[in-house]
């Protein structure tokens, strides 16, 4: 049967959807709500009860007819976020100047801010999605060979859904390692999309200047850490939610982390967290290169569950700090053997920059509540 | 799970779930009740600038409303009058903590208020610098305390108030202190 086509009921000869013996109605307690045409009927209570903070609802919508442009799909995955709070504030989406429809927009109006708890909520539109079962690339080994990594991967929940397998990746010579395993049994498509939370902070970088100074004495070095609220404050302090096909962050205490500090590159002023994932089922036999739409299924599969509460790991001193001063070796003079051999100079350096890093790292760190 | 067949498709009842046939097809009847979840500190608007908040503790500290426990029976309401809030129609109902430096700066007070900024009294004069707080935790106020946000108020056009909860559960806190031993910030987790 080919993909998104109705079944027919074998009795009537009629589609079974537009089957009179077929229709499901909603009765007490309950909603219907039909999500392309397999069978993807799910019934939910018409009072959803209590949904927790940041819970996500996907759902295939509409376009404002007015604003379409030709040739652009009428529809569109938005997802719903249910209002969750950072330090006590709400999380806002950017919406269009031209959102709500019918909203008359200044000229040049730029995209605004819309809180989740305004009474018309704001939605992300979900336009950018990741393969899972594509190969992940081409990536070198510790011995210097070249290998074909393997796809994604998925929850294993959708392997009952009759997910395809992923890529399974391997010899880059082989041309099956960039394809995803033959089943007859598992067919379907998935994508999956990240919801990110973007927090501003407070940003830093250390600022070095060195000391002209006789090539008879040691070169100075000297060091202090510059702390910069700009971008929170141009902001409003304001969490914000996007979508992106997919999200990926250094850790914290990483190694790229700390070396933006110490290049005095301006650490970013924001930290950011995934809320959700979610992943689109297509019907059976759906085509490799297909795009979600109306037929498929989506499923939200949760990161964050309680409103949370946001710091950075230091605070910017209330005087500013004597500036630490860095020796360099003296230029091919005297002594400079003595110094490279001192192994307490050489861990007295390191220490303070260590100090120095860790008295500017404004990084943060999230935490539920 | 009884099943009903027809046209090759089939349909699965699961708990609570009734089918009902009919001429026109089939009828979904869901027997669940609707559950909810109240944690502590469960905010409720009464109307008339009263609300009641669900008991909850802060370092095992209980809170109240004055003199009385949110424990006590009867529970006691709080009564904020016409709500605090700021320009953009926000406020909030906030755990304020009182410490003692003396005493490893713990918690020797703790009173549900209604605030239109956690982080700011109402007299306390701001600048571009304090008006946002990009280092977070919870800013330290004057004599020796601190607010943790409970649930947010938004006044809508029709002039009606929402509220949304924010906090759940019992908290902890600690200070963060300078070098001179004056509060940095305040943490609840």
């Amino acid at each position: 049967m080919k993909a998104g086509a109705y079944p027919n009921n074998p009795l009537s000869g009629r589609p079974l959807f537009s089957d009179p013996v077929f229709q499901l109605h909603p009765g007490k307690g309950a909603r219907l709500a039909r999500v392309g045409r397999q069978n993807l009927i799910r019934a939910v209570p018409r009072e959803p009860g209590w949904l927790h903070p940041w819970t996500v609802t996907p759902l295939f919508e509409p376009k404002d007819a007015a604003a379409l442009k030709p040739g652009e799909a009428d529809s569109e995955w938005r997802a719903y976020i249910e209002p969750g709070f950072v330090n006590g504030r709400e999380a806002f989406i950017k919406m269009p100047p031209a959102w709500p429809p019918g909203r008359k927009q200044a000229p040049g109006e730029e995209p605004r801010d819309v809180a989740l708890t305004d009474e018309q909520p704001p939605y992300l539109v979900i336009d950018g999605f990741r393969n899972p079962l594509s190969a992940g690339g081409i990536v070198e080994k510790e011995n210097g060979d070249f290998v074909v990594a393997a796809g994604e991967g998925y929850p294993k929940f959708f392997e009952t859904l009759g997910v395809k397998r992923p890529a399974r990746g391997g010899d880059l010579l082989d041309a099956t390692s960039f394809d995803s395993p033959q089943d007859d049994q598992r067919t379907r498509q998935i994508r999956a999309c990240d919801i990110v939370l973007t927090h501003p902070r407070m940003g830093s970088h250390v600022d070095f200047q060195q000391v002209q100074v006789p090539l008879t004495q040691p070169a100075e070095l000297i060091g202090s850490p510059v702390f910069d609220s700009s971008f929170a404050l141009a902001t409003g302090g304001r969490s914000r939610l996007r979508a992106t096909a997919h999200f990926q962050t250094s850790p914290v205490d990483s190694l790229d982390a700390l070396f933006l500090t110490l290049t005095g590159t301006q650490t970013p002023q924001f930290d950011e967290l995934k809320i959700a994932t979610i992943w689109f089922i297509s019907p059976p036999e759906a085509l490799d290169d297909a795009i979600p739409d109306g037929t498929w299924e989506a499923y939200v599969q949760h990161s964050v569950f309680w409103n949370l509460n946001h710091a950075t790991k230091v605070a910017p001193p209330t005087e500013a700090a004597d500036p630490v001063h860095f020796f360099l070796p003296l230029a091919g003079g005297a002594g400079q053997l003595a110094i490279d051999l001192s192994l307490f100079v050489v861990n007295e350096l390191i220490s303070e920059l260590t100090s120095l890093l860790n008295a500017a790292d404004t990084n943060g760190y999230f935490w539920s509540i | 799970m009884a099943m009903r067949s027809f046209g090759g498709h089939r349909l699965f009842k699961g708990n609570g779930v009734r089918l009902r046939r009919f001429a026109g097809g089939y009828v979904v009847n869901f027997d669940h009740e609707v559950s909810g979840f109240e944690g502590a500190w469960a905010t409720d608007l009464l109307g008339d600038g009263l609300a009641r908040i669900a008991p909850g503790t802060i370092n095992r500290f209980a809170a109240k409303i004055g003199k009385a426990l949110l424990t006590d029976t009867p529970p006691p309401l709080l009564n904020f009058g016409k709500a605090k809030l700021a320009s953009d129609g926000r406020g909030w109902i906030c755990a304020e903590v009182t410490c003692d430096p003396a005493r490893q700066w713990q918690i020797i007070d703790l009173q549900i208020v209604q605030v239109a900024d956690p982080d700011h009294d109402e007299d306390e004069s701001r600048n571009a610098a304090t008006s946002v707080n990009s280092i977070g935790g919870a800013r330290p106020l004057a004599n020796h305390r601190a607010r943790a946000p409970l649930a947010m108020l938004r006044k809508r056009d029709g002039g009606g108030i929402d509220v949304f909860q924010i906090a759940y559960f019992d908290l902890q806190h600690s200070v963060a202190l300078y070098p001179d031993h004056t509060p940095q910030r305040h943490f609840f987790w």
